[in-house]
């Protein structure tokens, strides 16, 4: 079995930038909610019910091809930082991480499959795609659940589809959203109206990490909102239709910007650089805008391109469970801050070489 | 004495006379303003005197809302859902399907599942179909005294019948 240390000692593929595809579409991400049809839902059952659901299901997930060599555990045994990064790296929710007997998170080696049981549902299965590959991601997870189906007997109403904890997730059980990162719509003001529009298309737009979270570093998920009158393909092929809609006015934005603007963009751009080159205390938001200014130089080739998978990167590694788990111990948010600085200054250091040394060290 | 619904002191008692059989309710001021009584000779007047037919509806409504149980399977209760929005388990969609029904149209495209089943499912679904659609046939052609068809309508029926009883085994 994988150990914690050793999934996060490997970035997941779809972590890493892959060049023009992922210049505006992050990832895409697709989860099915499945439960059992004989036991209460997970947040109406006793525990002895909970736990007796979760070590049948755990042993059905872990023979699915590809997940037994995976990482498998139960949440009561990691500790509230090992949560923190499994959901920075959206491998569980955040409501997961408040569970802990009874409740697991099972992840494939390459973590392009994320299973969990007794979430808000008994089971959730989730694929992770790099770019903007609804379809791919929903493929993936379905041939699990077509797998899974045959050995477990799942909650199914004809008329009703795939019974669910909440009836907002009724019929396909299926939720798909890809992260976007939209910086020219953002800074030529166009994201309000565009928002609204994607919200009267019965679409939802949210935060980084999901429900209720705000926008930072300019990355916003869409996702669709309704799951029951349609098929998975009707749902997936007007969320792909919108989202490659979306990133095509980022495009244009950027591009507008450029011929327009490009002195403000410049600027902005500089500022950030020169920020991450030198700053020595920097909080994870202040961090994240930056880097989003980053990538946007970099997509816009005025900075190196191999900025983007060190932006990428750093996305995910300057969050606060992830640089506590690399420094191997609980940090205080001050202490944090300056550590992040360092992180992020050594890592851009081989792309944008800064000219003054302000380190301390003698030379 | 207690209002049926939520426990507070009861000041709005009810009878009602359905088929013959006597049902009594109390409530409190404040649910029954929400269920649509605010003035009791308001309701009753309404229905016969005006002709206005809606409060009877309410009526109807209310008794079942009342007479609505927990779920036998994991007692979970409607005052549950309505404050959790979930619900306690797959059974419980059967028993709470009324309140259910009225919230569907806000959260989704429409009310019945057009995804994927798994075969075994979809199978059954179909088959359940073809029999409703050859039973309304059948139906009719006995009617318009069409006897040949309904002879031939009956033996597709009982092949259908067969199938489906291999498929739920």
């Amino acid at each position: 079995m994988m150990r914690f240390a050793t999934l996060l000692r490997h970035p997941a593929d779809w972590m890493m930038g892959h060049g023009a595809e992922t210049s505006v579409v992050l990832t895409s991400r697709v989860r099915l909610a499945r439960n059992l049809a004989k036991s209460p839902f997970p947040g109406w059952s006793r525990k002895k019910d909970r736990e007796g659901v979760y070590s049948f299901l755990r042993e059905k997930v872990e023979s699915v091809p590809g997940m037994k060599d995976g990482f498998s555990h139960e949440l009561c045994d990691l500790d509230p930082l090992q949560k923190q990064v499994l959901v920075e790296r959206h491998l569980i929710s955040r409501e997961q991480a408040a569970r802990s007997e009874g409740s697991g998170s099972v992840v494939n080696r390459k973590q392009t499959l994320s299973l969990m049981i007794n979430e808000e549902d008994h089971l959730r299965i989730q694929a992770i795609r790099p770019s903007l590959q609804l379809k791919e991601a929903f493929k993936l997870a379905h041939s699990v659940d077509q797998r899974l189906e045959k050995v477990v007997d799942f909650a199914i109403d004809p008329t009703l589809g795939y019974l669910t904890a909440c009836p907002t997730n009724l019929g396909t059980g299926m939720r798909a959203s890809s992260m976007l990162h939209l910086p020219g719509l953002v800074l030529s003001d166009q994201i309000g109206p565009v928002l609204k529009g994607i919200n009267k298309l019965g679409l939802a737009v949210r935060g980084l990490y999901g429900e209720g979270t705000e926008s930072l570093g300019n990355l916003y998920q869409i996702s669709n909102q309704s799951t029951l009158g349609e098929s998975e393909e009707e749902i997936l092929d007007r969320l792909t239709r919108v989202i490659g809609d979306v990133a095509q006015y980022e495009l244009q934005a950027r591009e507008k910007l450029m011929t327009e603007d490009s002195i403000m963009v410049r600027d902005r751009i500089g500022r950030a650089a020169g920020n991450l080159s030198y700053a020595h205390i920097i909080t994870s938001k202040e961090a994240l805008n930056h880097l989003s200014m980053l990538r946007l130089g970099a997509d816009l080739t005025l900075l190196p391109s191999d900025l983007v998978e060190s932006c990428d990167r750093l996305f995910m590694e300057t969050q606060p469970a992830h640089l506590q788990w690399r420094a191997g111990r609980k940090l205080e948010p001050e202490t944090r801050d300056v550590i992040r600085a360092q992180m992020i200054r050594e890592q851009l250091q081989s792309s944008l070489s800064p000219a003054i040394d302000l380190s301390g060290k003698e030379k | 004495m207690k209002c049926d619904s939520c426990q507070e002191k009861a000041t709005v008692f009810y009878t009602q006379v359905t088929e013959g059989k006597l049902k009594k309710f109390v409530l409190c001021e404040a649910c029954a303003q929400k269920k649509g009584i605010t003035n009791v000779d308001d309701l009753l007047m309404g229905s016969d005197l005006l002709g206005n037919s809606p409060p009877q509806t309410k009526v109807q409504d209310i008794v079942s809302e009342l007479n609505q149980e927990d779920c036998s399977s994991c007692g979970f209760s409607l005052d549950d859902f309505r404050k959790v929005g979930r619900l306690g388990c797959p059974e419980c969609y059967q028993v709470f399907y009324r309140e259910l029904a009225e919230r569907l149209p806000s959260m989704h495209k429409g009310g019945v599942h057009k995804g994927y089943l798994p075969e075994g499912v979809a199978m059954k679904q179909a088959l359940k179909s073809e029999l409703a659609c050859l039973t309304d046939k059948l139906e009719s052609a006995i009617e318009d005294e069409r006897f040949e068809e309904a002879a031939m309508l009956r033996d597709k029926i009982s092949k259908v019948e067969e199938k489906k009883g291999v498929v739920e085994l």
